[in-house]
């Protein structure tokens, strides 16, 4: 599908959902090829993640443009949150992987912390000549299995495990509400898009 | 950009509609019987079902071939108030329609009856947005759109829905080719689906209807 508009900041084009379901069906295709797992992906409820993100981006989208690199990261948040709750992807076949392999553990989940930090990394790159980083706590199952409690309880708390993985500090008490003057994503030296390799 | 044969281009609007019809009737039959069928002695079952989708599967194959990317430009050029197409749009509004609610579910939109109603009005707005929402409100009523008999569905018609949904893909950013341009179209109707709660209806403020409609396209 073609891009909206060439030339088009990522930020502005990830607001239109023909991107959004391309993109998000792309990081699928790689995340198959990456684990061995096997997706089935509902559009309509896709389309329905995308408008409650876009409702959410839009409301507390702020509009300092000192505040707009911060936003990136709180965006990405947002929309991990909309996809756990929205749950548009459904694991259908599993492949091989140890007990310690978060994409085993939780393939759904990992898809979408992958599809996120695919976005965010993309945005800060293109948008913002920068390379995003990635925790450890990308690849520890504790961590997961954290990740997993909480959002069952909170799907809000998505907002800061994102933020963890990408080796931010996480707001935890009010992690649905971005703050003026939240700190930037720190950019690290990697060049590429994240990717979530499975841990051996 | 598929290219229908020859003999399915000439077919004149009337006679698409008349496709349209059996195959719509022959779906619809085939779901409203399906209990009486179920009491046919065995012989006689298959060839009742095979007979109806034999009327429904030719009715569907004849009756959404001929549109392409130009027909699709010149529909959403007349939306915009910059061609006067009547009978283009109606083919691809009907061809739109065809897709998104197959054989069978529930309401018939008539090319012909279509393009009549699109000739005879003057579509009021400044904006694309505007006529767009004029026309999903002209149209939801209109004969154009006719509800076959049969047992009535949850969740309300889906009529208005549907057709802000070919709207909303008019008003939007052309696809590359047909293929895309179909997949924008069911990203429309999901657009549409998800939006749905709150969202201002045909009878409401038609500058709120044409607001939310033009926002829909510029997210599509």
């Amino acid at each position: 599908m073609q891009m909206p508009a060439p030339g088009q900041p990522i930020r502005k084009s990830a607001q239109r959902l023909r991107w959004f379901v391309r993109a998000f069906e792309e990081r699928v295709a790689r995340e198959e090829g990456e684990t061995g797992h096997r997706f089935d992906v509902d559009r309509a409820a896709l389309a329905r993640v995308f408008a409650t993100w876009l409702a959410e981006f839009q409301a507390q989208k702020p509009g300092a443009d000192e505040e707009k690199p911060a936003y990136v990261g709180f965006a990405a948040g947002l929309m991990l949150r909309a996809l756990i709750e929205g749950a548009p992807a459904r694991v259908t076949e599993r492949g091989p992987g140890g007990p310690d392999d978060p994409a085993r553990f939780w393939p759904e989940g990992h898809l979408y912390v992958a599809f996120c930090l695919d976005v965010r990394g993309r945005v800060i790159a293109s948008d913002f000549h920068g390379a995003q980083r990635v925790a450890p706590a990308l690849g520890d199952i504790r961590t997961w299995w954290s990740f997993r409690e909480n959002v069952a309880e909170d799907p809000s708390r998505a907002i800061g495990f994102l933020d963890l993985f990408a080796g931010e500090e996480p707001d935890w008490t009010a992690p649905q509400l971005f703050r003026p003057g939240r700190a930037a994503p720190a950019l690290g030296a990697r060049p590429d898009p994240v990717h979530i390799q499975p841990v051996d | 950009m598929r290219h229908p044969p020859p003999i399915l281009a000439a077919l004149r609007m009337p006679l698409r509609d008349a496709l349209r019809g059996a195959a719509t009737l022959a779906g619809g039959a085939e779901e409203a019987l399906e209990p009486a069928a179920a009491l046919l002695p065995e012989p006689l079952r298959a060839p009742f079902r095979a007979g109806l989708r034999a009327v429904r599967s030719a009715g569907r194959g004849l009756m959404t071939a001929p549109i392409g990317m130009a027909e699709v430009a010149e529909a959403a050029a007349m939306l915009e108030g910059r061609a006067a197409a009547p009978e283009t749009l109606a083919t691809v509004a009907t061809y739109a329609w065809a897709h998104l609610r197959p054989a069978g579910q529930g309401h018939l939109m008539s090319e012909t009856l279509l393009a009549a109603r699109l000739a005879a009005l003057s579509i009021p707005g400044r904006t694309p947005a505007e006529r767009a929402a004029h026309l999903v409100a002209d149209l939801a009523h209109s004969p154009a759109i006719a509800r076959l008999p049969g047992p009535r569905r949850e969740g309300g018609d889906g009529v208005e829905d549907a057709l802000a949904a070919v709207v909303v893909w008019l008003l939007a950013a052309r696809g590359g080719d047909m293929a895309e341009e179909e997949a924008l179209l069911d990203l429309a109707a999901a657009l549409v689906e998800a939006t749905r709660p709150g969202a201002p209806r045909a009878g409401d403020d038609p500058a709120a209807l044409a607001r939310h409609l033009q926002t829909l396209a510029d997210h599509l």
